[in-house]
């Protein structure tokens, strides 16, 4: 039996039909207004599962919020999950929640479309039927819809009520995609003055100010803020708590048209309002080395975080510290304006006069509309010396400093002497005269033993005729003393042909010589008696036969003497 | 003018073996230089360094117009070549010192004694191969007179040759200091405007010193990506071939 009553329960659960359900409340809105979407399932047992990313004319503002209710009836137990967002439409007319896609554990449903009427809020007046839904909204307005790119937009976002509202809170502001932003005001508690739109008498409070300033060019779209307004509940008070009921509520869209501005000359840009420069300076007279302050002031309306000033080229005599920047904005304005100082501490390194150069500033002009500079004038520092040396703390020596503001000198138009890239070090012609004085230094040399070799070599020539020469001088017909004279002669000139020499020789000096020179003993000896008998010759005389034998005998002995020289 | 120039370049290029279409272009190329084209005036001149022919007026040309093109590195670099052959060109001298005010980094060297200005003043007077021709020249100058003097008896050139040798002594211990120089120290100038120089050839290591562009560094190796430099004032470090461009 209990198992029975196990198995019924078990089939109460698994077969009671899953429900789900989707919900919109209100289904008539303003724009701007919010509305509750609600998805639950019962008898699901768990909580569904939903894709709202489908919602395309939609925006969530908060949710999901989930809530679970169960309850026993007649014995039947009945569970309910649901999911709640709210959400808050993008456009006015009428839209439609298309068909959900719901999943519930493994099952998966699908929603039937809702009709979601949105009314547009400037028409309101007119359909009675409205006004008495239309208790708040807020308001989003621009003093400038096309406004030049970095000029400023005053972007003020307002509160209308015809009930009393306990509180007000922004919810989520937009991102302000393409601009540079700054908030004006912001008022902690809401100050309701009357405001009349139409024949509505409206409560209005300015909730926010934003100042915008467009940072490209275009149709920029400014996305709607929401915000929670908390609305007291007539009659429900009681002594220490009001009751209050809270709803979300949105914005409408904004979309400006930025305007490009014009191109500048020098194709630079600057920042968009209208300014005024001027420059300040202690003393125009100081000495080297000292700190001097040099102010710049600009001040006018605009962007004033961004506006600066063009490039200073400051001269290399001066030392230039990084600036310090002030900025002083006007409070409680619409357009954003104020001052801001640029404070240069400058060191003079060098005496004399050094020229401060003007400072410009460009900026497009919104009551021109067009590119303006303004600059101021520039300041002549006179600048004593220090009497101690000139430091060199900017890196440039005094011949350096006087090379700036020069220019490079012109081109060289003359014929290049072209050579080789990576041409030897020594080149050719190096080599060629290098060989040359090597050539040179042996030039002394072999001249001195080219010479003695022609010495020599005369010699030889001169000692080959010997021989016949000194034959030739000899005297065969005549007497015994002038044949031994011719004889001794012959033999002296045969010596000094050999020998290349020019001296007289005694009989036994030729004979010593001889005998040195031919090593033959034989043979000196002969010719040792023939000169003998001649130097006798005066003494002792000497028949002609023997004398005439004599002479014979010399010329072969000579050849005998020349062939063993 | 111009006709007359191109025609005895033109003979010349025969003579020295140049291509005519490079003296052409180098013409080309002062040409868009006067005319304000300086972009084109660069590519001219750097073309015909590509086909292996320079001369320090080409040099001191295309520094002038890297310096009107406003690429100080590009100037320092070509003045600095110039220089190196030719190191008594005034005006690449002035102009290198006007590109010079550009570097961001400045090192500087303590002034050398007076005696030491003197010799790298007559140093840098001729480059080292024309100090070369010199030391030959004279050699010859020396071997001539001493051949004169042994052959003809001509004993007062004994003097002449003495001042002579003094001469060429000095010469040579010139040339020997400026080829042991040449040897040990290749240079180069930062290319890149801002290079960081790390302690090893590679990205990971730490980073040392941080040099800009237009600044002359000694080269004291190489490798295939790296280059380790050395800075005037003795720091070492390496960075990238890339970003740096060799003397």
């Amino acid at each position: 039996m209990k198992k029975l009553l196990s198995i019924f329960i078990l089939i109460a659960i698994g077969f009671s039909q899953i429900q789900v359900k989707v919900n919109a409340d209100p289904k008539t809105i303003y724009e701007g207004d919010a509305f509750t979407l609600t998805v639950s399932a019962e008898n699901g047992g768990e909580m569904p599962n939903v894709d709202l990313s489908v919602l395309r004319d939609f925006r969530v503002v908060s949710g999901p919020s989930q809530s679970t209710n169960m309850q026993w009836i007649n014995g039947k137990m009945t569970s309910s999950y649901s999911l709640s967002w709210t959400l808050i439409p993008k456009k006015v007319g009428n839209l439609r929640i298309p068909i959900l896609n719901i999943n519930v554990g493994n099952k998966s449903f699908k929603s039937k479309p809702i009709k979601i009427s949105v009314l547009d809020r400037s028409k309101m007046n007119n359909k009675s039927t409205a006004n008495s839904g239309q208790k708040f909204f807020i308001e989003a307005t621009v003093d400038n819809k096309s406004p030049y790119r970095g000029e400023q937009v005053t972007l003020t976002y307002t509160l209308y009520t015809k009930t009393d509202l306990s509180g007000f809170d922004i919810l989520k502001l937009p991102r302000y995609q393409g601009f540079w932003t700054q908030e004006l005001y912001s008022p902690s508690n809401l100050q309701l003055k009357e405001a009349w739109r139409g024949s509505d008498k409206w409560y209005a409070s300015v909730v926010k100010k934003m100042a915008l300033f467009p940072t490209k060019s275009g149709e920029i779209k400014i996305d709607p803020m929401t915000a929670v307004v908390g609305v007291r509940e007539k009659g429900r008070r009681s002594f220490f708590f009001s009751s209050s009921k809270e709803f979300t509520i949105a914005t409408n869209e904004l979309s400006l048209n930025v305007k490009a501005l014009p191109k500048t000359q020098a194709g630079r840009s600057g920042s968009v309002g209208k300014w005024n420069i001027s420059t300040k300076i202690k003393s125009k007279e100081i000495k080297q080395d000292e700190a001097l302050s040099f102010l710049i002031t600009i001040n006018g309306e605009g962007n004033i975080k961004t506006v600066d000033v063009q490039d200073i080229n400051f001269p290399r005599e001066l030392e230039v510290f990084e600036p310090e920047i002030n900025i002083k904005q006007n409070e409680l304005t619409d357009k954003i304006s104020g001052s801001k100082t640029i404070e240069y501490i400058l060191i003079p390194r060098y005496s004399g006069k050094i020229i401060i150069p003007s400072i410009k500033l460009l900026y497009f002009d919104l009551g021109l509309k067009k590119w303006r500079t303004k600059s101021t004038k520039q300041i002549a520092l006179d600048v004593q010396e220090n009497g101690a040396l000139s430091s060199t703390s900017i890196g440039l020596t005094k011949k350096e400093v006087a090379l700036l503001d020069k220019d490079i000198r012109y081109s060289d138009e003359s014929e290049p002497n072209w050579r080789r890239i990576n041409s030897p070090l020594v080149s050719k012609l190096v080599i060629i005269i290098f060989i040359l004085s090597i050539i040179l230094y042996f030039i002394p040399g072999m001249l001195h033993i080219s010479r003695s070799r022609l010495d020599e070599t005369k010699g030889s020539r001169i000692a080959k005729k010997a021989y016949k020469k000194s034959i030739s001088i000899l005297v065969e017909n005549g007497n015994a003393e002038e044949i031994y004279s011719s004889i001794h002669k012959s033999l002296n000139m045969f010596m000094n042909l050999k020998l290349n020499k020019e001296v007289e020789r005694s009989s036994i000096e030729i004979i010593t010589k001889i005998q040195k020179q031919s090593m033959d003993n034989n043979l000196s000896n002969n010719i040792k008696e023939i000169l003998d008998r001649g130097d006798a010759v005066r003494f002792a005389p000497v028949s002609n036969e023997k004398s005439k034998n004599d002479i014979e005998n010399i010329k072969i002995l000579l050849k005998e003497l020349d062939q063993k020289w | 003018m111009v006709k007359k120039i191109s025609i005895i370049s033109i003979l010349f290029c025969f003579a020295f073996g140049i291509h005519p279409q490079l003296i052409e272009k180098y013409q080309n190329g002062i040409d868009s230089y006067s005319n304000g084209n300086y972009q084109l005036a660069i590519q001219e001149f750097e073309d015909i360094l590509k086909h292996d022919w320079e001369s320090p007026e080409l040099y001191y040309n295309l520094g002038n117009a890297y310096y009107r093109q406003k690429l100080v590195s590009g100037s320092i670099w070509a003045y600095e070549k110039c220089l190196t052959i030719f190191p008594s060109h005034k005006d690449a001298q002035y102009n290198l010192s006007l590109a010079n005010l550009n570097v961001v980094d400045k090192i500087d060297l303590p002034d050398l004694p007076i005696y030491l200005k003197w010799y790298e003043t007559i140093r840098n007077y001729f480059s080292l191969q024309n100090w070369i021709k010199l030391f030959v020249i004279s050699l010859f100058l020396i071997m001539l007179l001493m051949t004169i003097r042994k052959t003809l008896y001509q004993n007062w050139l004994k003097s002449i040759e003495n001042i002579i040798i003094i001469e060429l002594i000095l010469i040579a211990l010139l040339c020997g200091h400026s080829f042991l120089e040449s040897k040990s120290n290749s240079e180069g100038i930062i290319y890149s405007p801002v290079v960081i120089a790390y302690s090893e050839p590679n990205e990971y290591s730490s980073k040392i010193v941080e040099v800009h562009e237009g600044l002359k560094v000694n080269i004291l190796d190489n490798n295939e990506d790296w280059v380790n430099l050395e800075l005037l004032d003795g720091t070492i470090g390496w960075i990238l071939k890339s970003q740096i461009r060799e003397l």
